[in-house]
Order: structure tokens, then C-alpha cells, then sequence
């Protein structure tokens, strides 16, 4: 039996000391410390990279990590069968996750927000004739898409950039519209029509604002799905194309070495599974940030 | 009587859908509003009351342009506005603002409170900052607040203050008429004295008209100069307060006054049994008048034909066949 005067599971005192140990300055720790290093590689790899990405010797080849035997602690995950080092290819293909998904995910927050507040907030013909198109877009599978896409422009980082728009904009657009068809009966909303205000101002100040929490925590969550998509793209050889470093081509490029040098794709899928984790991890701790129901104290 | 401000001839919103399975579709109406006349008097106030689900608010929509009629007409200063676009519109609702019931959807989270009081002004595009500034100010000294708290957010303030907040950002263009869907229902009992005497006194000082919308019988009885009563969709008796509180003509206003609570409850009258039952369904209302089904004095004719317009004691009208039956018996 259950005594009455426990407290709560969700005591604002267990709230607190979960929240002391889960955050450091207000951020939360686990996904911040999985997403750092892909942001700081992505920014400095010129300065960090202890390698050139792209100098082939030939002498080192398939080297593997220093822990193993064999292995040369200047280069410590190792080489790939040119004898690049694996580390520095890796901090490469940072930048060029940082770059797609970045580029990416804004531009299909954009056009995904405008289409969502404007089906949403003008309703009627609008809405129907822009929720159809994202039916279409819905009906469309994403890799036949993207090899559409590959084969009209060729591989490369704006094939990358167009898929990953082409597939993400329409989710912003549904769950926008719905968010805009519950502000549009708001009463600032209606308040704020009586008063003669512009739909700009209405879509700037009013819907915008009280948006952005939504459209931030997608965001988030697309940044982990954008990464997986770029290192599919590139893995089906669509994307990024050699001698450049993508994580999707060390992983396509390394599975023909994985059972005499493993560690060629295993730290690449590893840098793209723990950068996807902790966006996801960022994402939900941020729709919980931004939930006024769970509100602070 | 002073000048008429505002004026609705046979104003209706109807609604139409369609229900049912694809090519075996009926076409539903729902008359929200249906044929109302109602006429507001410059710095009076006029109070619509009925129960929830009679339309009153789809009025109030009406009154406002946030929704089109389906017929009839709206006349401000005699000139229509019911078609009213661009500058026409903007004119009118600048003599024309709103108070909404709740304080707390009416006020955007993301902004301050000088924003949410300057929007109307700002978008007139017509003053400067320190117009604003100096009206903001003005605004919230004149609704009982402190003019610091124009830099605060929504989430400061109680649900008094914040209704006080709309009020005030309701007086920025100085309307004539203030329409109040129910601003004290959702307050404290505490507070609502507090914003009723608010808008008393700013009716005194700045000679407003409010059309005051309510299921509160005291309160439009104390604070109106002229009620409507509305059902289904219809004015089933206007006339001035007074007249409505004390002697009502109709079976439903006599029934709703009866409902109220009184201080000294006595025994009903037999005219003034409760009513019994729900109001119907608007999607299919009984024929003939809108009552009937709950009528203590339903006749055969009530069953058929809509009732006659009664005029009555001080411009008072009543739609009751049984005050025609008495008339000519």
C-alpha cells in the first residue's frame, strides 16, 4: 500500500535535483556533449585535423588504430586503404553534415512555415490547393525522389540539399497549419483583425512567435534525420562523391574492407548514429523546455 | 433617446454544410442568427443576454466584420457597413472595438503590454513613438493602472488586470462603442465589481455606447439601459431595462428572470414556472415559434407560424402569440 504522505513522483524537489544533474548552465549535458564535437569539427577541422583529409601515402595503408597491433598513434583511428587518416576524413565529413544539414533544415523550416501559416491562416481554396500538394509530395517515397533528383542533376552537395528540402518542407507545412488553425481563434488573433491589423503584421508578430517553438523543436529533430539522409544519399552514391570526405561515403567506401579493416566504417556510422542521437535528445528536451504545461517550478 | 449609433436590420448568419456520405449528401442550415433588429443608442448601453448556443456571440462576430452576414444590414451613423472594405472598414472599426471574455487568450504571450495596448495605433500608421508612448500611458492611467507596466509581459498580471490591459488597448483609437462579449464571466467575483465600476465610470467620462453580451440577468439588468432577449437565433423580447426586468411580456424572458436567483425567494408565480427541457437542436428548430416546445402557454398557432412583433409599454416588443390572443380577447 501506497502512504498518503509520500511525495509525488513528480515532486518539484525531484524535479529540481533531476534537473541539477541532467543540465549544466540551463543547456542539457548528454546531448550537448553528443553534438559538440560535429559543430566544432565542422567549424575549425582545417585546425584541428592533424592529417590532410586528402593526402594519399600509400605506405600506410589500412592502418588500424593504435590499440590494435600494428597500429600508429599519430593516427589514431587509424587509415582507410589509401592511407588517409581516418580521424582528419572524419572532422572533413563534419564540416559537410554541419553544411547540409544546416542549409537544409532552415530552408525547409522556411518554406515549410510560410506554406503551413499560409493554408492555415487564409483557409479555403489556399489551404486546400497547398494541403494537396503536400499530399502529393506525402505520396511520393523519399528515395525515388531522391534518385529522380540524382539523376536530373548528377551527384553532388545540391543534390544532397534539394532531397532533403523536397522531403522535409511538407512536415513543417502540416504541423504549422494545424498550430496556425488554432492561433487564427486565439483572441489577440481576432483582437488584433478588429483593430485593422495587417495579415503581416498578424503572420510577424502574432503567428510567427508563438510558432516558433514548434518549428524550433522540428527543427532540432529534422537536424538528427537530416544527418542519416545525407549519409544514405551519400552511401547510394548520390551524394558527395570521392575523393571528398562524407561520414554516408567512409561507411560506403570502408563496407568492402569490414572484415580485414573494420574500423573504416564503424567510426563513421558511429559519428553519424551518436550526432543523430543527440539532436533527437536536444529536440525532446527542448519541446519539453517549451511546453508551458511543464513550466519551470 | 439619444442618437442611434448602431443599428442591424434583419441581420442573419446562417450556416450551411452538408452531411452524410458522398452523393447521398443533405444540406444542413443552422440559423445561428436569424432576422434580428436591434438598434444601440449613442452612450447607452444595451445588453443582449440568452442562453449559451443562442447566437449572441455569432452577433457580436457579426457586429465586429469578423464574420460576413448572410442577409440584412448593419448601419452605423445611418451609413451601411455590413459590405464595408478598405478604408470604409477600417474607419468603422476604428469607432468600434471589443472586449473578449477571456483575459487570458486576449492578450498575445509574446508581447508587452505597451505593444498589445499600441497594436491599434500602430497599425493606423498614423502616430509617432512618443504619441504612442504618451498614449499608452494615458491608457493605463485611465483603467486604473500603472503606467510602468507597459514594459511587462501578459504573463504578469492577474486575469482583472489583464482584462483591464484590454480594455484599455480597446479605448486606444477612441471608439464609440465598446462591444463586451461577456467580460466579467471569466473573472474572479472580487474582481468583476472592480471592472463593471471601471466601465461605468469610463462610460460617464467618455460618453461610450457598450453592447453588452451576457447570460448574467442581474448584471445586464443593473448595468443596461435597453436588453434584448435572444433564442435560437431570434430577439424574442427588447425594451428597455427596466421594463424587461420587472414586468416581462414573454414566456421565456418571464422564465429566465424567474430562473434567477433572488435574495428573497418567494413562491413562483404560476406564469413563472421554470421552463423544462433543452433547448433544441439549431440544426432542426421546432416550427413555428422557436419556444413552443417549452412553452408554459403553447397554443395550436404557436406550432405553425412564427410570432408577431408585440409592441409594448416604452418602445418595448415582444414576439408572442399569446400577447396578440389577449390583445384581441
Amino acid at each position: 500500500m501506497t502512504t498518503t504522505d509520500a511525495p509525488p513522483l513528480t515532486s518539484p524537489t525531484l524535479r529540481r535535483a533531476k534537473r541539477r544533474l541532467t543540465t549544466l548552465f540551463g543547456l542539457p549535458i548528454i546531448p550537448v556533449l553528443l553534438l559538440a564535437p560535429m559543430v566544432i569539427c565542422g567549424l575549425f577541422g582545417p585546425w584541428i585535423w592533424p592529417h590532410d583529409p586528402l593526402g594519399i601515402s600509400f605506405g600506410i595503408r589500412l592502418l588500424p588504430p593504435p590499440w590494435l597491433e600494428g597500429g600508429n598513434w599519430s593516427y589514431i583511428l587509424g587509415t582507410d586503404q589509401f592511407g588517409r587518416d581516418l580521424f582528419s576524413r572524419l572532422i572533413e565529413g563534419a564540416r559537410i553534415a554541419l553544411i547540409v544539414s544546416t542549409v537544409s533544415v532552415s530552408v525547409a523550416a522556411v518554406i515549410g512555415t510560410a506554406v503551413g501559416m499560409m493554408a492555415g491562416y487564409y483557409g479555403g481554396v489556399i489551404d486546400m490547393i497547398l494541403m494537396r500538394i503536400v499530399d502529393v509530395k506525402m505520396s511520393i517515397p523519399p528515395v525515388l525522389l531522391t534518385i529522380l533528383i540524382g539523376a536530373a542533376l548528377g551527384g553532388g552537395l545540391a543534390t544532397i540539399l534539394i532531397s532533403i528540402i523536397l522531403v522535409f518542407w511538407a512536415d513543417y507545412a502540416r504541423v504549422i497549419r494545424g498550430e496556425t488553425l488554432a492561433l487564427k481563434r486565439t483572441g489577440y488573433v481576432q483582437l488584433a483583425k478588429v483593430a485593422n491589423v495587417s495579415d503581416r503584421r498578424i503572420f510577424l508578430r502574432h503567428l510567427l512567435p508563438n510558432l516558433a517553438p514548434t518549428c524550433i523543436v522540428l527543427m532540432t529533430l529534422q537536424f538528427g534525420a537530416s544527418l542519416v539522409i545525407e549519409a544514405a544519399i551519400t552511401f547510394i552514391g548520390l551524394g558527395i562523391q570521392p575523393p571528398a570526405s562524407a561520414w554516408g561515403l567512409l561507411v560506403a567506401d570502408g563496407r568492402t574492407y569490414l572484415s580485414t579493416a573494420w574500423w573504416i566504417p564503424t567510426f563513421a556510422g558511429l559519428a553519424i548514429a551518436l550526432t543523430a542521437l543527440g539532436a533527437n535528445l536536444l529536440g525532446d528536451w527542448l519541446r519539453d523546455y517549451f511546453d508551458p504545461k511543464l513550466k519551470k517550478r | 433617446m439619444s442618437d442611434l449609433l448602431l443599428e442591424t436590420r434583419n441581420l442573419s448568419k446562417h450556416f450551411f454544410f452538408r452531411k452524410g456520405l458522398p452523393f447521398a449528401r443533405s444540406k444542413s442550415v443552422i440559423r445561428s442568427v436569424d432576422g434580428i433588429n436591434l438598434q444601440v443608442r449613442a452612450g447607452q448601453t444595451f445588453g443582449l443576454v440568452g442562453e449559451s448556443g443562442c447566437g449572441k456571440s455569432t452577433t457580436a462576430r457579426l457586429l465586429l466584420r469578423l464574420m460576413e452576414p448572410t442577409e440584412g444590414e448593419i448601419l452605423f451613423d445611418g451609413a451601411p457597413v455590413h459590405q464595408a472594405t478598405g478604408p470604409a472598414l477600417n474607419a468603422y472599426r476604428s469607432n468600434i472595438q471589443t472586449v473578449f471574455q477571456d483575459p487570458y487568450g486576449s492578450l498575445n504571450p509574446r508581447m508587452k503590454v505597451r505593444e498589445i495596448i499600441a497594436e491599434p495605433m500602430i497599425a493606423t500608421g498614423r502616430f509617432s513613438r512618443t504619441q504612442i508612448d504618451h498614449r499608452v500611458a494615458e491608457l493605463l492611467e485611465l483603467v486604473n493602472l500603472s503606467p510602468r507596466m507597459a514594459q511587462q509581459g501578459p504573463h504578469e498580471f492577474s486575469g482583472g488586470q489583464r482584462q483591464r490591459i484590454a480594455i484599455a488597448r480597446a479605448l486606444a483609437l477612441n471608439p464609440r462603442l465598446l462591444i463586451l462579449d461577456e467580460p466579467v464571466s471569466a473573472l474572479d467575483v472580487s474582481v468583476r465589481a472592480q471592472i463593471l465600476n471601471l466601465l461605468a465610470d469610463l462610460q460617464d467620462e467618455l460618453g461610450l455606447a457598450y453592447f453588452m453580451i451576457s447570460h448574467h440577468l442581474e448584471l445586464v439588468a443593473s448595468m443596461c439601459d435597453w436588453i434584448a432577449v435572444m433564442y435560437l437565433g431570434r430577439i424574442v423580447e427588447q425594451g428597455p431595462a427596466r421594463q424587461i426586468a420587472d414586468n416581462p411580456r414573454h414566456p421565456y424572458t418571464k422564465a429566465l428572470f424567474a430562473s434567477a436567483l433572488t435574495v428573497n425567494p418567494g413562491p413562483l408565480k404560476t406564469e413563472q414556472r421554470k421552463i423544462e427541457g433543452e433547448v433544441p437542436s439549431p440544426l432542426n428548430p421546432p416550427k413555428g415559434c422557436h419556444f413552443h416546445p417549452r412553452c408554459p402557454l403553447a397554443m395550436d398557432v404557436c406550432r405553425q407560424v412564427a410570432p408577431p412583433s408585440v409592441p409594448g409599454p416604452d418602445g418595448s416588443v415582444a414576439t408572442c402569440h399569446a400577447l396578440t390572443q389577449s390583445v384581441a380577447a
